[in-house]
């Protein structure tokens, strides 16, 4: 097995499984075509990482954004009660669209109950192992961003998600194994001991992940520079500049220790390819993205351990002239 | 091959009309140059006694002198006997071919006479392995009635400058890199040809000074300079020697035109200054955090004594030049910069240059290593560019009495610390 092959294996199971990726894409369809028939209802924007092709396995929850026309909500948009107006309004019109019960569009939603942002939809059986929401959050679109209530503040706050949809999707374009790669990242944050939110990686990525490389000499560059950038005590903030921080209570001295063990063994894995040593570097991946990792083939004609431990090489005589 | 034997140099024109002359062979023209015992390629016969001048660019001086008008042959070979030949006999001094012999393997030679006939023989179509084994594609011979023997032959090649480190250096990354130079004295000029060597794409220089007489001792720029703006000086000295990199040159003083220096930093990647004095080192300090670029100063200290270099990270973990200034002269470390307030460097009576040239070389050359470094491990995430740390003290005459960080004992050893945080009040790093 080479390291490739190992990443194409990796990839796999990073990779959100197609009927759940498709039943997603469904509901999302299913939301968009609801929402989109209603009159106060200028548009609805496929939002999260499932519109930016980022998501992982497991799908924890589909995002959309109604936008509602202006003119039809006079009182959105200010402080005060419109924030939690809007997020009431709807959790009504899921229910009269799609409620299981009434639905006049479908029958789809079990229950739907508002957060700080958006309402969020379930539509399976709570039991279901695979369940996964449709998270609807209203909006009203001024100077081209995306005004959203804030129902903790009772405020409204300017978003621009298409931005990072538009930023990933050029990165992917440049490099069709960005997104994949991407995934790997949030993978790894999901495996590390402290909590680290899957959009902290992604925008890490924008800045970080190179799109001119390999994907393990990306995922290394990756972890150098990202690691540079955290030990300086920098913050990941919103790369639209609107939102501010992405996770202000993130730990971020526990974020470098991870970013750094993280850097040390993707380190090791790429010298151990630059020395043709495949089973070293593939078990130095396996460090840092943890046990779903391809494992190194083990040797069947010697019975010493397949790897051996790695040692200082000797430096070599190289006149440049 | 002796090292006293001739050498034939072909310049890349004249190998480009060899290989396309429909001719099996045809005369050449050498130029000689005694001095070096080095014949040069001048005029090559591409068809019937048609024969057309090599061309040299302007800047190869040595290839282009010389005493002209030695006669001399290039032939077309088949089947690589004679390269094979060439390169058998190259490892074997003194060893040669009857001259018979050699025309009977590359017919068409002249009968050199009493004189030195000089051959080049061409084969095209050299297999790969005997490429692999050093069989060249062109091979030059030294033809006497005595004997003849292989000479050595230096082709021009193809690829040349830093071109030659692709794949082996990230010079397709640093070479989308732009940094700005302040200060383009001793330090900043050797930083400056530093930052071209390592293959930094673009390089602003912003200095308000004439390089004079008394610079030269210690710079990179000589005598041809003398009068010129040095910022001026230096773009023609770094494109003569470093044409891939682009050199903007911005006759400025960093404090006096802060404002016209804003937008500089604004537009490059890092900012290293190499300025003396403590005035222009805080108003980089100051430009590159609110810009958020990191800045990379460099000075001697203590009449040259040491090097000093600081890597400054527009981030809330690490303070400003003030900041560090401030912990150092709190520490007991650092006499608040006042000596360097003294003119240092003006080379004026009442304040000798202390500083060795090379010292300020290595200190120039050391601080475009930390930009360079720091370019590359948080931009490009190399990571064999990391430094230990953002303050480095290097020994170059330490006295062995200084208050640490400054304390280093012996020549030649960096001393690699941290840096302090933002202090609350300073305007540099908690100003909006």
């Amino acid at each position: 097995m080479s390291v490739t092959d190992a990443f194409n294996t990796f990839q796999e199971v990073v990779n959100a499984d197609i009927t759940s990726v498709r039943e997603a894409r469904a509901r999302r369809d299913l939301f968009k075509n609801a929402f989109g028939a209603e009159d106060d209802v200028k548009e609805v924007v496929a939002s999260g990482s499932l519109a930016r092709g980022t998501h992982k396995d497991p799908i924890h929850d589909v995002d959309v954004i109604v936008v509602f026309d202006q003119d039809a909500h006079p009182d959105w948009g200010t402080p005060g009660d419109s924030a939690a107006d809007a997020l009431n309004y709807t959790r009504e019109r899921v229910n009269t669209l799609l409620g299981s019960t009434n639905g006049t569009y479908d029958k789809a939603v079990r229950l739907a109950r508002w957060r700080n942002h958006a309402v969020k939809c379930f539509l399976d059986d709570p039991d279901d192992p695979n369940a996964f929401t449709v998270d609807a959050m209203p909006a009203l679109r001024r100077d081209g961003k995306l005004l959203i209530p804030e129902a903790l503040s009772e405020d409204w706050v300017s978003c621009d998600p298409e931005f990072l949809i538009a930023e990933v999707a050029k990165r992917h374009a440049a490099w069709n194994k960005f997104a994949g790669t991407v995934r790997m990242l949030k993978w790894w944050a999901a495996e590390q001991d402290t909590k680290i939110k899957s959009l902290v990686m992604e925008v890490l990525a924008l800045d970080f992940l190179p799109t001119d490389v390999n994907q393990p000499a990306a995922i290394k560059q990756f972890f150098v520079s990202a690691c540079y950038y955290i030990e300086g005590g920098n913050e990941v903030v919103d790369p639209a500049y609107l939102c501010g921080p992405i996770q202000p209570d993130v730990d971020y001295g526990e974020l470098v220790e991870c970013l750094r063990a993280a850097r040390d063994n993707a380190i090791k894995a790429f010298q151990a390819q630059a020395n043709n040593d495949t089973g070293s570097a593939i078990k130095y991946w396996g460090e840092v993205f943890g046990d779903d990792f391809p494992k190194p083939p083990a040797s069947t004609a010697n019975p010493a351990p397949a790897i051996l431990p790695a040692t200082p090489r000797p430096v070599k005589d190289t006149p440049q002239g | 091959m002796p090292q006293h034997d001739p050498y034939i140099v072909v310049p890349r024109d004249a190998i480009d009309k060899i290989a396309a002359s429909a001719l099996s062979g045809g005369a050449l023209v050498l130029r000689r140059v005694p001095a070096d015992n080095m014949y040069v390629v001048r005029t090559v016969e591409t068809a019937k006694d048609m024969r057309l001048p090599a061309d040299i660019p302007g800047e190869y001086v040595a290839l282009r002198s010389g005493d002209p008008h030695h006669a001399a042959q290039w032939i077309r070979v088949a089947a690589n006997d004679a390269q094979i030949h060439h390169l058998f006999l190259s490892r074997r001094p003194q060893a040669f071919i009857e001259f018979a012999k050699f025309k009977e393997m590359v017919p068409g030679v002249s009968d050199p006479g009493n004189g030195l006939g000089i051959v080049i023989t061409h084969d095209p179509d050299l297999p790969p392995e005997l490429v692999e084994a050093g069989a060249l594609e062109f091979a030059g011979w030294a033809v006497r009635r005595s004997g003849v023997h292989p000479i050595h032959i230096e082709v021009e090649p193809e690829v040349i400058g830093l071109e030659q480190l692709t794949g082996k250096w990230p010079i397709e990354q640093l070479a989308a890199n732009s940094v700005m130079v302040v200060g383009c004295g001793s330090i900043g000029s050797a930083a400056a040809e530093a930052l071209a060597g390592f293959g930094v794409g673009r390089v602003e220089l912003l200095d308000p000074d004439r390089f004079l007489w008394h610079n030269m001792l210690r710079h990179a720029l000589g005598t041809e300079s003398v009068g010129r703006y040095k910022v001026a000086a230096m773009k023609d000295h770094l494109a003569r020697r470093w044409p891939e990199q682009t050199v903007v040159a911005h006759q400025l003083d960093v404090v006096a035109d802060a404002h016209y220096a804003r937008p500089i930093v604004d537009r490059v990647d890092l900012v290293l200054c190499a300025a003396d004095g403590i005035a222009p080192r805080r108003v980089v300090s100051h430009l590159a955090r609110r810009a958020n670029k990191p800045a990379i100063l460099a000075c001697v200290l203590d009449n040259g004594s040491i090097g000093e270099v600081i890597r400054l990270r527009p981030t809330p973990r690490f303070g400003c030049l003030l900041c560090l200034r401030q912990h150092l002269a709190a520490q007991g470390a650092m006499d608040a910069e006042a000596d360097q307030e003294l003119d240092y460097g003006t080379g004026r009576v009442h304040q000798p240059m202390a500083a060795v040239p090379p010292d300020l070389r290595q200190v120039g050359t050391f601080a475009a290593k930390v930009a360079v470094a720091t370019l590359l491990e948080s931009l490009h995430g190399d990571h064999t560019q990391r430094i230990p740390g953002e303050h480095a003290v290097i020994g170059l005459r330490p006295t062995g009495d200084l208050a640490a960080p400054f304390n280093v004992g012996e020549v030649g050893d960096v001393r690699w610390s941290s840096i302090p945080g933002p202090r609350p009040s300073c305007a540099t790093c908690s100003a909006e």
